[in-house]
């Protein structure tokens, strides 16, 4: 049987209410999702919460996958723009002043680089990057998915695709080499 | 640097290409190209290095245990209907109410036909025909979207904000679901949120993410960048006052989203159907 059989197997089962199909979906999806979500979040909680948001979306919206993709990246790409939406509220609530004696970049950074696993400078590097280049280095670059899967999760042509991770990679260079002097 | 020279040195960076030659020639051409590949083959090495993360296990037994607790207050949506089986129904309602016209037509005769349809079409504007008055309110909720099949659901929201403003409203006729979005779209401008019955989102106060998430999907979908959710609409004030308790999709019925840095005096509204989370009404 196809992946895309498969697929619409388990989303079949999962509309007739079967939970152990949503589980093996989960299962299927949980690693790359948390792993796409870390990457963006640049903190595990944060990404463990997107994880969640991304699977009961994916739950609720179950009756609306057209199969015009894989599961996986009908999936990837809910859990980039869950990721995206959280951090955007994120931003939003940032609105109590800090005490003077803190430096709010810096304290940001230290928070997400201790929890992410990350080498400090790359985090804070993939962090520099606008929404469009990050996400599209991170799947691409570290994800190490191929350039029309990147292009379908992400709703863009593979062209588009390539510019925005070359041009993505060459800031990175940019910041890794300002941090580095 | 012109793209497919881009292109070339990434690949080269990647290790995709079975001949280098060109690449490297192309490197040693320039300092400019020199450079390139200096800076992708930093960036891209330092990311290789970083790998894919996995879950602790203890982590992906809390991430299994909270979405099932989430997921058993909400039932997983249900497969949309095609376009044509909707219409079908919208075109059927139709029928019934041109056969029925027809009907008492015949039996009351010709000179006092007009009368008699005057009559029908009153009945049917107060309540008897409320079905009928709703599905055409449904059609037209149709027109006012870009014609994508995905967005189809959002007639359904149409009819049913329709219908609850012809009960408040016996014996007139019900507005166009433009109309009405268009009227709660001047309120919520006005800032009177009440009046339109919404309720403002505060994302500090306890909401289902998942509607949170609907509002951010249909705006992504819809193609509507920079759009933030600004307020839920229908039935939400008199259950959040009952309850403390998250609100939830048989709490809101619609949400309203507008560009983050706009004037809202000016702001372009959108109105989002959070059952099937597609933008139904655009408001400009």
């Amino acid at each position: 049987m196809t992946t895309a059989a498969q697929d619409a197997q388990l989303l079949a089962r999962v509309l007739d209410g079967d939970h152990d199909a949503f589980n093996e979906i989960m299962r299927h999806h949980e690693d790359r999702v948390f792993s796409v979500c870390l990457r963006i979040m640049g903190n595990r909680e944060l990404a463990l919460d997107a994880t969640q948001e991304t699977f009961l979306t994916a739950f609720r919206k179950a009756g609306q996958f057209q199969g015009n993709s894989a599961l996986g990246t009908w999936i990837y790409r809910i859990a980039v723009n869950t990721c995206y939406d959280q951090l955007r509220r994120q931003k939003r609530r940032r609105v109590d002043p800090l005490p003077d004696h803190v430096d709010p970049a810096d304290h940001g950074a230290v928070e997400a680089v201790e929890s992410a696993g990350l080498r400090p400078e790359i985090q804070r590097a993939l962090a520099s990057l606008s929404e469009d280049y990050r996400s599209a280095v991170i799947l691409s670059d570290i994800e190490g998915l191929g350039l029309p899967e990147v292009a379908a999760i992400l709703g863009i042509p593979v062209g588009t695709v390539k510019s925005r991770v070359f041009r993505g990679r060459r800031l990175l260079a940019q910041q890794l080499g300002n941090q580095n002097q | 640097m012109r793209d497919h020279e881009l292109e070339l040195i990434a690949a080269l960076v990647e290790g995709r290409l079975d001949d280098e030659a060109e690449a490297r020639a192309l490197i040693a051409s320039s300092p400019e190209h020199a450079e390139e590949y200096a800076a992708q083959t930093l960036a891209y090495q330092a990311l290789q290095d970083v790998g894919t993360a996995s879950m602790s296990d203890g982590e992906r037994a809390a991430l299994h245990r909270d979405v099932w607790t989430a997921l058993r207050a909400q039932p997983a949506a249900k497969a949309k209907s095609p376009w044509w089986y909707r219409w079908t129904t919208v075109a059927a309602g139709l029928l019934v109410v041109a056969g029925s016209v027809a009907v008492l037509n015949q039996d009351l005769g010709g000179e006092d036909s007009m009368e008699t349809f005057a009559e029908v079409s009153s009945a049917l504007d107060s309540g008897e025909g409320a079905d009928s008055a709703t599905t055409t309110a449904a059609a037209t909720g149709g027109e006012t979207r870009d014609g994508d099949e995905s967005d189809a659901g959002g007639g359904d929201v149409a009819t049913d904000t329709t219908t609850a403003e012809a009960e408040e409203q016996p014996g007139s006729a019900p507005p166009e679901p433009a109309a009405l979005y268009s009227s709660k779209a001047a309120e919520v401008r006005e800032g009177n949120f009440e009046d339109a019955g919404a309720v403002p989102y505060d994302d500090s106060e306890p909401v289902d993410p998942g509607l949170e998430a609907c509002v951010t999907q249909a705006i992504d979908d819809a193609g509507l960048d920079g759009y933030e959710l600004l307020a839920f609409l229908e039935g939400l004030r008199d259950a959040a006052q009952e309850s403390s308790t998250t609100l939830t999709e048989e709490t809101a019925e619609l949400a309203v989203a507008t560009p983050e840095t706009t004037d809202m005096s000016a702001a372009p509204l959108a109105f989002v159907d959070l059952k099937d989370c597609v933008v139904v009404y655009l408001d400009e």
